[in-house]
């Protein structure tokens, strides 16, 4: 979805710093300070995760930090409420999968082919299960 | 409040309904169905309900769905919506990490902190 | 074990606790505010529209500027705004929980106001959990907030005023709002924001709902259908809309968490499920006190005179402020408080079905129905009146408290009286210099100035016109009519802007002389109705 760049009261919006960051490998840019959910949301994205039961999925719903449904797996945390949280260089933000960044199985094919296309190595669920671990040993 | 046993005879047994299968918990995923056949059983109260079913016990707690599942319940009960209890509400209001609930600098702790196990 | 003290705590940055912070350090009382968000001001940031009442409750200003007031005014009494700060628990003996960054924090107070808002109602319907299915207040925090486009083409549910200011907030954002629809018979909210939404060509679909929101992976697409007297839907009644974005705004309920936990009396009542509590907001706990939202829905103006009220009720329980003091300035806000709580919206009305203004004149049935007033209508209704020179038209046909029109006019054209409810009069052989201020004022963009130049055989409409981009001088376009139909052709004569207007800009187009009752609103001649 776009930005607003010029608001007939808010005036013109103002340009934040343009930093890198990835979503399930892929390199994308947002403001730094800015809602994770904010940055994804410009860049086309709307599935934050996939739920436990029924594996449906859920993205931006309350955007003030209150229903956790935009959850997602940020540098190996999970359920971290993106549309609170502000958006910093080099964050590693996942799809969450239940309670991990592990996919389920039906998504799993789509989430490989997506990982090779875009960087041409690993599966992405592999890496995704090594951080989480990792950050739990620290 | 009411006899439990009275209050089942007079609603009589749980009828499926064509939106039972759509959700109400979106965090613990808990269908209408699920907590319209609940109340046939003899759930009856919001408390009982979040224990029985989990819904509103996800990480939101009860924030979106609190309001719709006590007008469910109450409609299924045929009472007034006024009549339903509300959830209890406990700390944390927020979905607070293991690891920061730990970091209580209110509650008395061994000087080595968390880390000495 | 650490527990810090403080003398009186405020839960909640919003308009409600900010203003009993300034209130209380006003009278010298040591205050600190908690506010879970990275900013201070709770939804006040995201209000861009013009607030209603009248000067005393700061009428006509947009909402993030009385934010801005606000935050200064608290800066300057040395309140202390703790951010990102999130209150997770309220014990007894007035001790609370805080999260802050990793940590959890402990605070004792001798006084503590909750003044935590609201949070959204919801409804559930068939694909109500897929990504693209939001709430209005997550519609306006991305909008407002952080300059970025909650959609392309929405549908919103909820005619309240929250779903009307909202949806117009949408389309001075860019969006496309195909349809507004509500399961109520009628219009929720103030008639004057429904007609500023239904004049640009929103479709309004009462005793209408949603069947389906439909797509895999997100919204692509939503059926509504309309429900008769007991909810059911009627069959063949369905209609589809490709959306990508369906907002909800179906009510608010208090966010009373904090006050249940501590064991504070609650009450269910028509405000929601709410703590009870006096005028001040002082709850069956003695110190415990709770303003603005929590304490019952309202707007925000009404929160801000809440929060006033129980600021002065702390100091005087903290023995800052003389019993006579405290009276003394209780009476001033209760009578502040009281007027916003007049005339057809007041919380005693709620659920009432209303059928003529104070004033005893009809109201307008498709007002209520379809978001606009008929064009025979409105000459029933005392803001109209037909002359040639140039003269103000006021639509404003429901009694809401709402004034600035009144002091905007300098030459006595529009007439309230001393009660703010009242209709405002389109004051007969009055002389109106044109000057545009009382169309800027207008929170419910009600006022248009109307002429006519019979031997040209055409008239003028000047419009409140807040959208981008403004329309050139010359331009050609259509007049549209209050329901958003293209009625005439137009052609943009002037077009005005000013600091004092406050970021309404006024448009004056020239229409076939027929046409200056019923021409409302313009729209260039190549864009898409």
């Amino acid at each position: 979805m776009d930005r607003i760049q010029n608001h007939p009261i808010l005036g013109e919006s103002p340009v934040g710093k343009s930093v890198t960051f990835t979503y399930d490998g892929r390199e994308l840019t947002g403001y730094e300070g800015e809602p994770i959910a904010m940055a994804l949301k410009v860049n086309g994205i709307m599935i934050h995760r996939y739920t436990a039961k029924r594996h449906e999925p859920r993205g931006i719903f309350c955007d003030i930090g209150r229903c956790t449904d935009c959850v997602m797996v940020v540098d190996g945390q999970p359920n971290v409420r993106t549309c609170i949280t502000p958006l910093r260089a080099g964050m590693k933000v996942e799809t969450q999968y239940g309670a991990g960044a592990e996919p389920f199985p039906e998504n799993a094919e789509d989430a490989m082919r997506f990982a090779k296309d875009e960087r041409g190595s690993h599966p992405i669920s592999e890496d995704a299960g090594k951080d989480a671990r990792e950050e739990k040993h620290s | 409040m009411f006899d439990i046993q009275e209050k089942l005879k007079e609603i009589g047994p749980y009828v499926p309904e064509s939106d039972d299968d759509l959700l109400v918990c979106r965090c613990e995923e808990v269908t209408k169905g699920e907590i319209r056949r609940a109340v046939h059983e003899g759930i009856t109260t919001i408390e009982e309900m979040r224990r029985f079913l989990r819904c509103g016990m996800g990480l939101c707690q009860g924030q979106t769905c609190g309001m719709l599942t006590r007008r469910l319940v109450a409609r299924e009960l045929r009472v007034p919506q006024s009549e339903m209890d509300v959830a209890t509400s406990r700390a944390p209001m927020r979905p607070v990490a293991m690891e920061t609930g730990g970091r209580d600098l209110g509650v008395e702790k061994p000087a080595a902190g968390g880390d000495a196990e | 074990m650490k527990i810090e003290r403080k003398e009186f705590i405020v839960v909640g940055a919003g308009p409600a606790g900010l203003s009993a912070a300034i209130e209380a350090a006003r009278s010298g009382v040591s205050v600190t505010v908690f506010d879970e968000n990275a900013r201070p001001g709770g939804q006040l940031f995201k209000q861009i529209h013009k607030f209603f009442g009248s000067k005393e409750h700061m009428a006509k200003i947009r909402g993030f500027r009385i934010g801005e007031e606000l935050l200064r005014e608290a800066e300057e009494k040395g309140v202390e705004v703790v951010l990102n700060a999130t209150v997770i628990g309220l014990y007894r003996e007035k001790e609370i929980q805080v999260q802050i960054g990793t940590e959890v924090h402990h605070y004792k107070a001798d006084a503590i106001l909750i003044a935590t808002g609201a949070s959204e109602n919801m409804v559930n319907f068939r694909g109500w959990t897929l990504p693209g299915v939001i709430g209005a207040g997550a519609a306006q925090t991305m909008m407002n907030l952080y300059h970025v486009k909650p959609g392309n083409r929405i549908l919103m549910l909820g005619s309240g005023n929250v779903g009307l200011v909202v949806s117009y907030q949408l389309m001075q954002a860019g969006c496309e709002v195909v349809a507004l629809v509500d399961a109520a018979p009628r219009i929720g909210g103030y008639g004057v924001h429904a007609s500023k939404v239904a004049r640009c060509g929103v479709p309004f679909y009462l005793s209408h709902t949603i069947k389906e929101a439909e797509g895999t992976d997100c919204v692509r697409g939503v059926t509504i259908a309309q429900i008769d007297a007991k909810y059911q839907f009627i069959p063949g009644t369905e209609k589809h809309f490709d959306v990508d974005t369906i907002c909800v705004a179906v009510g608010l309920s208090p966010m009373t968490q904090l006050l249940k936990m501590d064991g504070v009396e609650m009450a269910d009542t028509r405000g929601g499920y709410i703590p009870a509590c006096d005028e001040t907001g002082a709850t069956s706990i003695p110190g415990i006190f709770a303003a603005g939202d929590v304490a019952g829905i309202e707007e925000a103006s009404s929160a801000m005179i809440e929060g006033r009220m129980s600021g002065e009720a702390v100091a005087a329980y903290l023995g800052y402020a003389s019993a006579d003091e405290k009276a003394l300035r209780e009476k001033e806000l209760e009578e502040s408080l009281g007027a916003l709580r007049q005339g057809m919206f007041a919380p005693k009305n709620r659920g009432k079905k209303l059928e003529k203004t104070d004033e005893g004149i009809e109201l307008s049935e498709m007002l209520l129905e379809k978001g606009y007033i008929g064009d025979d209508e409105i000459k029933r209704f005392p803001g109209y009146r037909a002359e040639i020179k140039v003269h103000p038209v006021l639509e404003c046909t429901q009694n809401i408290p709402c004034n600035p029109c009144q002091t905007a006019c300098r030459k006595d054209c529009i007439s309230i009286g001393d009660n703010i409810t009242s209709l405002p009069i389109s004051v007969k052989d009055s002389t109106c210099i044109d000057c545009g201020m009382c169309v800027a004022s207008c929170s419910g963009q009600a006022i248009f100035l109307v002429s006519e130049n019979p031997e040209k055989g055409t008239g003028e409409v000047t419009i409140p016109y807040e959208f981008l981009p403004l329309p050139e001088v010359g331009e050609k376009g259509y007049g549209l009519s209050r329901s958003g139909q293209r009625i005439c052709d137009a052609t943009v004569r002037r077009v005005r802007t000013s600091k004092a207007y406050d970021g309404t800009a006024l448009v004056t187009i020239e229409v076939p002389i027929g046409y200056t009752d019923r021409a409302r609103f313009y729209r260039k001649a190549d864009e898409a109705q």
